[in-house]
């Protein structure tokens, strides 16, 4: 396998991010999922998890079911639903998965970060494929 | 992947559509010809139809076409598994397997017709969440047996009754089963092809902006 875009600072799984949210996400066959404690750094208004924190998330486990496949992936669009606030301390499951390989190099995933049975953000999202050369700094 | 052709159904009198099923429009296409362009697509042939109520019309429309007709001439008192009966004989005569499929269901991807056409049972079937739909699988060695049932629940019927393995064949999306018998199901049809063109043209301009 060659050179993969996936990288160890990331700001949602990267292991040496120091201020990352350090998901452990694990994948297999096009899906993703994890289970993560909201720090309180993490929130928007007084004790409520900050709703990028949370797209953040679920860009990363959608990206992560491509990468499940061998496909280092970008994101092109992601549309999200915040269903339900979530709330510092909460434990969170969070899961990503294909739903259908698009035309060309697009891919067409999904996504949902659950309380217990509380829905909390459901997301869709179109990632291309790009390879190890895609986004260099000019 | 072994060969198939294809058995188009389009013998029906259209009762509850304003207009003529197989010659109304389809994003450039009639509907029959939209038919007939996907399995082509798919690689299916040769390509079989069964013509009753306006045939002529019909085969006008598809003037050139690499088309082999036949007629069920009692469309007017008869039931569709009357005319697989018909376009089954003839494909039984030009080829070993057959897929069959109504002609008023533009939305049967040429994609879900090869995967359904990798089959290697002896009968085949699309299904989505559950619902089977079209196009039907079938060996022309079948053709005897299933002309010979008479029973009620048409080609279905005909099918289950053999007691014969059936592949159920996972397809994604709806279009396996949707068909316009009404103005409003046409219209339904138009809007979802609108919407699945509007899907890939997207892809593309994601694809080259990366």
């Amino acid at each position: 396998m060659g050179e993969r875009l996936e990288f160890e600072h990331c700001f949602v799984c990267g292991p040496k991010n120091p201020v990352g949210l350090h998901l452990d996400i694990r994948r297999e066959n096009k899906r993703t999922w994890c289970r993560w404690k909201a720090g309180r750094d993490y929130v928007g208004y007084d004790g409520i998890l900050h709703g990028g924190v949370l797209a953040a998330i679920m860009d990363d486990m959608m990206a992560h079911a491509a990468y499940s496949i061998g496909k280092d992936v970008a994101t092109a669009h992601m549309e999200i639903d915040f269903r339900a606030p979530a709330y510092a301390g909460d434990l969170l499951d969070c899961e990503g998965h294909v739903t259908e390989m698009g035309q060309g190099r697009a891919i067409r995933l999904e996504g949902t970060i659950r309380r217990g049975e509380t829905v909390i953000v459901q997301a869709r999202s179109v990632m291309v494929i790009v390879d190890s050369s895609w986004g260099k700094r000019p | 992947m072994r060969p198939a052709g294809a058995l188009i159904l389009a013998a029906g009198m259209s009762t509850r559509m304003k207009g003529f099923k197989p010659l109304l429009d389809f994003h450039g296409r009639t509907m029959i010809g939209q038919v007939i362009h996907n399995f082509q697509k798919a690689g299916a042939a040769p390509i079989i139809l069964v013509l009753g109520y306006r045939g002529d019309d019909i085969k006008d429309s598809l003037a050139g076409e690499p088309v082999i007709f036949v007629r069920n001439e009692n469309y007017a008192s008869s039931q569709m598994f009357d005319s697989v009966k018909i376009g089954l004989r003839k494909a039984a005569g030009v080829c070993d397997r057959v897929l069959i499929a109504p002609c008023d269901a533009p939305l049967i991807r040429p994609e879900v017709i090869r995967r359904v056409m990798e089959s290697e049972y002896l009968m085949a079937r699309p299904s989505f969440q559950g619902r089977p739909g079209h196009p039907v699988l079938l060996s022309c060695s079948l053709t005897e047996q299933i002309c010979g049932y008479r029973g009620e629940r048409g080609l279905r019927g005909a099918m289950e009754s053999l007691g014969i393995p059936m592949e159920t064949i996972q397809a994604d999306g709806p279009g396996i089963y949707l068909d316009a018998d009404t103005p409003e199901e046409y219209l339904a049809l138009k809007n979802l092809e609108n919407q699945f063109t509007n899907r890939r043209k997207r892809d593309i301009v994601y694809s080259e902006r990366y």
